[in-house]
């Protein structure tokens, strides 16, 4: 890696998401240079705050999604904090936030306003439905889009309940859809110099995330439907789970050459050559056969860890299902650096799962830890905005401006405000 | 398609594509509606894999239709020295250049990064893999179940007495791709400043290590003592959070913030749930989840139908929606008013309806231009216009079967849709 200027160098943003989507879009942009301020609410801050792990008060949600970026924590229901918001959108390059549609026009912060300010301004708005549609309005979480765009119905087993998603589909699919959506119309900037407005809807991105079954229903005329299929992927045998001993293996045995390995490995000649599995038509007609064969296979071999060696050794595509416990311990997301250590200071020492840019001429990890509530209060206001330090200690003492009492303990930031050079006017 | 709503914002740029299956092509279709000009590479005679997925429709994948619109495609021998030497004079007249080879394939092509950089300074390349371009497993072979697999995203959903059922929607591959188009801004972003290009190597397992919001900080702030698994149809740490059955389908139900939890509490007729001091907090309701999920249940199947539970819900306000079937969301109104279906004509498919992307902006148009192109359907523009090949040469190159067109393309005509330049 070398020391070249990050991607995103001199762009800034302000950040005013909470719990999942918004954030994780301004960790990218952070992580890829940008100067992120995320702007928080008196006295409790963003929701994510308080999801768990908790460790020493502090959220390890919060941590994970809010690292790289400078905190400040003020009460935009109060006419000066709300003049510091609009002062700080006509200095910046992007602003993100995923209220629901409307509450920020309101507050006399919507695009219309913050643009006739400030016409370079990108701003990005994610909700749950988009900004349009009959549904525009409503509230939403990841679950309900998940739910409402098909996605929840493909997973799980036929005739069974479906399962919830335990992971952020829509959140995460949002977040980075809407980090593509910001860097193309920076580029985009470039011309003319005219920002854009940004409208991100989780379940847009669900919809979109379906590669087989929309097309499916719509090419057929609607008489192909797909539905959750338990544990393999009927129109790719054999593409799935199977149980082993003490725990499961994925295999990916579907394309012909594969297959042919797999086969090899099972049934020796006699089943590699066998007609009639020699394409993926002929695979898919016998998938009940083929899957039961690799069942049986699968639990006779001791392990795991038995069935995937052998399946190295075949050179057919395979993995086990690893629990969380394994993933960290996983030498191959140690060595890509997907889990990192930073000092946080309150915390000491944290490891945290990184972001997955990697670029040859820039170093992306994260430069400092989430912030604590209302950290850069001061280093904003003062340095950024220019305010005087009597203006700042009149709005603490309003309760305009709030900070966690953590902050008061920070090394040089009892008296002064903090100096840092990585912040700069563009 | 109505008024452009602006100049997209990509106009200008060039991307040269070799990618396969839908990781790359997902990204490179990003890119295309977003206002680049993509030309799709393919090898003689089979194309894309992603052409033989299913839904097939006069010989047309609809996969392949669904992931490839905006990009003009070449058909061309990359093992041949004269299809090699096509693709490095188009990689020299690029912006961007995206792969999804295994990693070293490139290089041993001669389109490694080194050897692009030196004939242009200015490009971008971005490699796709199954476990990135360093790290022990750097060369296996992988797929999205793989990286669902390894990343513990499999291992967390589900029920747990049952073995992970797959998941079923192509979460590591869709992932990867809009990472890429994030990444592939932000370095054109800088190359408006400095100049120069940048190698962007981007790994589905990282992707997949990446989403988890929960799981992987929890066991790392915990010390190893909060491992997360599947846990059916309710979230642990959030309650109300999950799937509930109605007698005749399945619906979410999103009540797990006290101001929607008492709402729930209302709507079930039963308000003095809320005031209950186990259920009065977040941190109650998740401890007492075990005597309060059942409540919801009960009530939940006590409707005669889904839509009496969301209408009843949606009354009181409660964040909710239907579990849909396939069917059921092309025909949501919010899907169509937002235009997440569009159609496209296709020379030989016809009329095609498929899914479109997110992208929204005020002031730039990003609905698609053109269907995905036949194999081999834009050689000869892509050669003469762009690089300056004779006629006679192009016709010399198709005899040695260094170019490829699928035999629809002359069905199809010259004057089939191309993005406009």
């Amino acid at each position: 890696m070398s020391n070249e200027p990050l991607p995103l160098a001199g762009v800034r943003v302000i950040d005013i998401t909470h719990f999942l989507a918004g954030p994780y879009l301004t960790r990218c942009l952070a992580a890829l240079g940008a100067d992120v301020i995320k702007v928080e609410r008196p006295p409790a801050g963003e929701e994510a705050r308080t999801h768990p792990y908790h460790v020493d008060g502090q959220s390890g949600y919060f941590l994970q999604q809010n690292m790289g970026k400078k905190g400040v924590c003020v009460n935009l229901k109060d006419p000066r904090g709300l003049e510091v918001l609009r002062r700080l959108a006509r200095i910046a390059d992007v602003l993100v936030e995923n209220y629901r549609p409307g509450v920020l026009d309101r507050l006399g912060l919507g695009y219309a306003e913050l643009s006739a300010i400030n016409p370079g301004l990108v701003y990005c708005s994610i909700s749950a439905y988009g900004r349009t549609g009959p549904y525009a309005g409503r509230a939403g979480y990841g679950l309900l889009a998940e739910a409402q765009s098909g996605v929840m119905d493909l997973v799980g087993v036929p005739g069974e309940r479906p399962p919830v998603l335990r992971l952020p589909i829509a959140d995460g699919f949002a977040g980075i859809h809407g980090v593509a959506a910001v860097c193309a119309a920076l580029v985009g900037r470039h011309a003319t110099g005219r920002g854009r407005h940004i409208d991100i809807a989780l379940y847009d991105c669900m919809v979109a995330l379906h590669e087989f079954a929309i097309q499916h229903y719509s090419l057929s005329g609607g008489t192909d439907i797909l539905t959750r299929s338990g544990y393999d992927l009927p129109q790719s045998t054999a593409y799935g789970v199977f149980t082993a001993r003490d725990g499961y293996v994925a295999i990916a045995a579907h394309m012909d050459e594969a297959w042919k390995r797999m086969a090899l490995l099972m049934g020796g000649e006699a089943l590699a050559a066998d007609p009639r599995f020699q394409d993926t038509i002929g695979r898919n007609a016998h998938r009940e056969e083929i899957l039961r064969r690799i069942g049986e296979w699968a639990m006779v071999q001791p392990s795991v860890k038995e069935c995937v060696a052998a399946l190295d050794a075949a050179g057919v595509p395979c993995a086990p299902v690893q629990r969380i416990d394994q993933v960290v311990a996983d030498p191959q997301v140690r060595a890509r650096g997907m889990l990192f250590e930073q000092e946080h200071p309150v915390l000491g020492r944290v490891t945290l799962p990184n972001v997955p840019f990697t670029f040859s001429d820039a170093d992306v990890t994260p430069r400092r830890p989430a912030p604590l509530l209302g950290q850069h209060n001061r280093e904003i206001l003062c340095t950024i905005l220019g305010y005087s330090a009597a203006q700042v200690a009149e709005m603490e003492r309003d309760g305009v401006l709030h900070a966690e009492e953590a902050v008061g303990r920070l090394p040089g930031n009892r008296t002064a405000p903090e100096s840092s050079p990585s912040i700069g006017s563009r | 398609m109505g008024e452009e709503r602006g100049p997209r914002l990509l106009e200008g740029i060039r991307v040269l594509d070799f990618t396969r299956y839908v990781a790359g092509p997902y990204l490179t279709r990003c890119l295309g509606v977003l206002g680049a000009e993509v030309i799709k590479v393919e090898r003689p005679k089979r194309g894309d894999e992603g052409r033989e997925h299913p839904y097939q429709v006069k010989g047309q994948s609809g996969m392949f239709l669904q992931l490839n619109t905006d990009k003009k495609g070449l058909c061309l021998d990359l093992k041949h020295p004269k299809g090699l030497a096509v693709a490095k004079e188009l990689a020299a007249r690029s912006d961007v250049v995206v792969e999804n080879f295994r990693p070293g394939v490139m290089d041993q092509l001669g389109l490694g990064y080194e050897a692009l950089r030196e004939a242009n300074p200015r490009l971008i390349l971005c490699s796709i893999s199954s476990f990135g371009q360093s790290g022990p497993y750097s060369q296996r072979a992988g797929f999205g179940l793989i990286a669902d697999a390894l990343s513990g995203a499999m291992d967390i959903v589900g029920f747990p007495d049952l073995p992970p059922p797959i998941i079923r929607i192509p979460i590591a591959d869709t992932l990867t791709g809009v990472h890429g188009v994030g990444a592939i801004c932000a370095a054109l972003f800088a190359r408006e400043r400095h100049g120069r290009g940048q190698w962007i190597d981007l790994a589905l397992l990282d992707c997949m290590v990446a989403l988890h919001e929960n799981a992987l900080q929890a066991y790392l702030l915990s010390q190893g003592v909060v491992r997360t698994s599947r846990c059916g149809q309710h979230q642990p740490s959030s309650t109300i959070y999950g799937v509930f059955e109605a007698r005749d389908g399945c619906l979410v139900i999103a009540a797990h913030a006290d101001l929607a939890w008492a709402r729930l509490a209302k709507a079930m007729g039963r308000p003095e749930l809320a005031e209950d001091e186990r259920y009065a907090t977040m941190l109650g309701r998740i401890q007492h989840q075990q005597t309060l999920v059942p409540l919801v249940s009960d009530w939940v199947k006590g409707f005669g139908s889904i839509r009496d539970v969301l209408a009843c819900l949606e009354a009181h306000q409660v964040p909710c929606a239907p579990v849909h079937r396939v069917e059921e969301v092309v025909r949501d109104p919010q899907v169509l008013a937002r235009e997440m279906l569009v159609e496209l004509d296709h020379p030989i498919a016809g009329r095609v309806q498929l899914p479109n992307l997110p992208f929204r902006f005020s002031d730039a148009e990003t609905h698609p231009r053109a269907p995905a192109p036949l194999l081999g359907q834009h050689n000869r523009e892509i050669l003469a216009t762009l690089l300056g090949y004779s006629e006679d040469s192009i016709g010399s190159l198709e005899e040695e079967g260094v170019l490829y067109h699928e035999p629809a393309v002359k069905q199809a005509g010259a004057g089939s849709p191309l993005p406009p330049e």
